[in-house]
């Protein structure tokens, strides 16, 4: 077992921050490669976050609404 | 006109293709017996291109982080270029705008494979193809050894060896700019054409309107490729337009036009090869829709629906026609390649895309990165805005003694005698603008000579400043040395986007190795009752624009000069003419039409000790004239006449020694206030001045206001005599020892 750390990509050339709108999945939840687990939006823009690993979520790191500088960690999921 | 490809295909229409019911305006959808009969290795040539655009992108998109400035990706319209590229000929030339690296790339490519090449069964790819590519992609990061050094950028990108004119960053601005390379093919006997992609947003803009006037009225071999992704940004068709089919502003124009899908490269090489053929026909240009859609937003790596413009359903709809999928599935259900094959020409754009990141990234701790070496040398940062000023000039030719064998010339005539000379000298020297080719000798007379020994040579344009000052940028990018007239320098604001945003940075932005030859006359009209829109005076507004050098020309001597120079430095330069002067005779140095007056040769009128006063243009021979008159009151002004306005060609150093024998400076032009250019000279020269200097320098301009109409009104406001003659007394009275205890 290993953990990994999902960060917040960047959303375009002319923002350097990003927000959580929602979390689609919580702590505890098992994720697949490429399942919806939250709604990532800037000033300008709102997109589906995919999961890039599998795994389960053992930390959400950052709460909806707060603004999140790119690269720093969303969550910490368990990976096999 | 005819349309040249009469009839319709017999087949149906797929949906986003419906039969146009417009004359001149075709369809062309190649069906699958024609489709499959393409030579097997165009396509393959198609599926390597299309699939190196796309792993090139693709990288970008997933390595955003590494490009600084916006990343306009052509992910899903990859099948435009691809297509074009593929119909079009190594000498041919392309324009495109801010998302043009399948342009750019298949050009390079397409080019750079020699004749008959076969994906499917080659070894490997030319070093040529991995050098564009690499090139390429290191300009997009911005790389010292991209193809503009790091200059331009994504938006920017040149490589005219693959015909590749230049991308502009602004909408519109590469129509007619390839409208001026298709007519330096037109003049130089060439058979090559000009493709200009435009997006769709670019239909509603002038210079599209302006290019392709030009284009038709000339019947230029130039082709416009209309990539209509359907949004400008976020803006539809339907909003900009009004209207669908873009194809058909082809009709208002008399020429044909072709609506192709956008998102098949076969259709598109067909659609470009039918307008090929009838441009270099000489018949009219060719305007071509190609319908099809980006999978990104405008920028950056999020999909348009994250900015609700548009639906999830709607991409994913398109999505289904992506030519990166659809054309290999096509070349195997059609038995065309077989899967190895396919898998060989993927593994070989695999293999120089990855090649092209490793000459321009590293491996980094958490992925590929730029090493700092990579990056140009700040110390490069002011080389070529403009090139490095005359060439080395006989020592004859920069004699100014006046020859006292030939009769005097009036400076119209220097004008005219002067543009002759050069069109007799140099075969890719022309003359355009309005009305140039008319009335024996254009709106002045200023092309008499010129029209009389070489009328072929003397353009009379539409009325599109901005067209045909683009079409000059063209022409110099294809080699050609054009000589632009606009009638009256007020126009300028109407080609304001060809003249700054293009020609004054082209060099530059293109990697500053690539001469930009052009000689901008304008013929200024103060005092003629033109009023506010036909009066101004345009040397401030070219001071801000590095990369044009401007001339001041005083008497015809000087102009025989100054012109000479400016086409021998090869560089923008805006000749300044004023009216006044046209009667105005003058002997020629002993080199008549050959003589050349160096850059930063500030010519002392007059020689005194009191006061420098600082005038070009018309306004030399006012203000000797007042100085002459002043002697009688004991005052000795020094006349100096810069000749050059441009900050590279200020002599700088000749008024700096003026100023340390007068310290008194006094500054005199045609021109408002606010359109002076003596304040950016003084803000640039008064630290080398100001230890001179015993009094603060003074301007004289006209009063700061549009120049009104009515008689007495004009004459207060432009430069009046008592306006000069105070300033200069004043200068004077102010200034160094010599004045004290004096006559005054």
């Amino acid at each position: 077992m290993s953990r990994v750390q999902i960060r917040m990509p960047n959303l375009g050339a002319e923002a350097e921050t990003g927000r959580v709108a929602a979390w689609l999945a919580g702590v505890g939840q098992v994720i697949a490669v490429g399942e919806v687990v939250a709604e990532l939006e800037t000033d300008k823009a709102t997109v589906e976050f995919e999961a890039p690993v599998a795994g389960r979520i053992v930390e959400i790191a950052q709460p909806a609404g707060v603004d999140v500088k790119i690269g720093d960690v969303l969550a910490v999921v368990e990976v096999d | 006109m005819k349309p040249p490809m009469s009839g319709a295909a017999s087949h149906e229409y797929p949906d986003h293709l419906a039969p146009l019911d417009y004359p001149n305006v075709r369809a062309v959808d190649p069906t699958a017996q024609e489709w499959q009969s393409t030579p097997r290795d165009v396509l393959g040539r198609a599926l390597l291109i299309l699939t190196v655009v796309r792993m090139v992108e693709r990288w970008l998109v997933d390595h955003v982080d590494l490009v600084h400035g916006p990343l306009h990706s052509s992910i899903g319209q990859e099948a435009v270029g691809v297509g074009a590229a593929l119909a079009l000929e190594p000498a041919d030339q392309i324009t495109s705008t801010h998302r043009a690296h399948h342009h750019v790339l298949g050009k390079q490519i397409a080019g750079h494979l020699p004749p008959g090449f076969d994906p499917f069964a080659a070894a490997s790819l030319p070093d040529a193809v991995l050098g564009a590519v690499g090139r390429t992609l290191a300009e997009i990061l911005g790389l010292a050894h991209g193809l503009a050094g790091g200059r331009g950028g994504s938006m920017h990108l040149a490589d005219v060896d693959a015909g590749v004119l230049g991308t502009t960053g602004i909408v519109g601005g590469g129509i007619p700019i390839a409208a001026g390379a298709a007519l330096a093919a037109r003049l130089r006997g060439r058979s090559s054409v000009a493709v200009s992609f435009l997006g769709d947003g670019a239909t509603s803009i002038g210079a599209f309107h302006e290019g392709i006037s030009l284009a038709r009225t000339w019947r230029l071999p130039a082709i416009f490729i209309v990539e209509n992704n359907l949004y400008s940004v976020a803006t539809t068709v339907r909003e900009t337009a009004g209207f669908d089919d873009l194809v058909i502003r082809a009709a208002g124009q008399d020429m044909p036009g072709i609506l192709v899908d956008g998102m098949d490269p076969v259709a598109v090489m067909r659609a470009v090869q039918l307008a090929r053929s009838y441009v270099v026909a000489g018949h009219a240009p060719v305007l071509i829709e190609a319908r099809t859609y980006r999978f990104y937003h405008q920028n950056g790596p999020l999909p348009g629906s994250a900015y609700r413009y548009r639906t999830k359903s709607e991409e994913q709809a398109w999505a289904l026609r992506d030519p990166f999928t659809v054309l290999p599935q096509r070349l195997l259900s059609a038995g065309l390649a077989s899967p190895d094959e396919i898998s060989h020409v993927t593994g070989l754009a695999e293999g120089l895309v990855a090649r092209a990141v490793a000459l321009c990234t590293t491996a980094g701790p958490t992925g590929p990165q730029v090493p700092e070496g990579h990056y140009p040398s700040i110390s490069t940062i002011l080389d070529g805005v403009l090139g490095p000023g005359l060439p080395p000039v006989e020592a004859a030719l920069l004699n100014q003694e006046p020859d006292p064998e030939t009769p005097e010339v009036t400076f119209v005539a220097a004008i005219s005698g002067t543009m002759a000379r050069w069109l007799e000298r140099d075969p890719d020297v022309f003359v355009m603008g309005e009305e140039v080719g008319h009335m024996g000798g254009g709106a002045f007379g200023a092309t008499r000579d010129a029209l009389a020994a070489y009328p072929e040579r003397v353009l009379s344009t539409p009325i599109c400043e901005n067209g045909f000052a683009g079409a000059a940028l063209g022409a110099a990018f294809a080699g050609m040395h054009p000589i632009v007239e606009l009638m009256y320098p007020d126009f300028i604001l109407e080609a304001a986007d060809q003249l700054f945003n293009h020609i004054a940075k082209a060099r530059y932005m293109y990697g500053g190795g690539r001469p930009i030859p052009i000689v901008l006359r304008t013929r200024t009209a103060q005092g003629r009752g033109y009023g506010p829109q036909h009066s101004c005076d345009p040397a401030a507004l070219f001071g801000l624009f590095p990369g044009w050098r401007i001339a001041a020309p005083s008497n015809p001597a000087e102009y025989v000069g100054l012109f000479n120079a400016a086409m021998l430095t090869r560089d923008p330069v805006l000749i300044i003419e004023d009216h006044r002067l046209w009667p105005l005779r003058s002997r020629l140095p002993l080199a008549g039409y050959d003589h050349v007056l160096p850059l930063r040769s500030a010519r002392i009128v007059r020689s005194g000790t009191d006061v420098t006063v600082l005038a070009w243009s018309h306004a030399v021979g006012r203000v000797t004239a007042i100085a002459d008159r002043l002697l009688e009151r004991g005052i000795a002004a020094e006349v100096l006449d810069p000749r050059w306005l441009d900050w590279s060609g200020f002599d700088r150093e000749g008024l700096q020694q003026s100023v340390e024998k007068t310290g008194s400076l006094v500054i005199v032009e045609d021109a408002t206030f606010s359109h002076s250019i003596g304040g950016q000279l003084i803000d640039r020269a008064l630290p080398d001045l100001f230890p001179h200097l015993r009094t603060a320098p003074i301007r004289v301009t006209g009063v700061d206001v549009p120049t009104p109409v009515s008689r007495p009104l004009e004459a207060h406001a432009l430069l009046r005599d008592d306006s000069i003659e105070a300033a200069i007394v004043a200068g004077a009275r102010r200034s160094g020892p010599a004045r004290r205890g004096g006559a005054l």
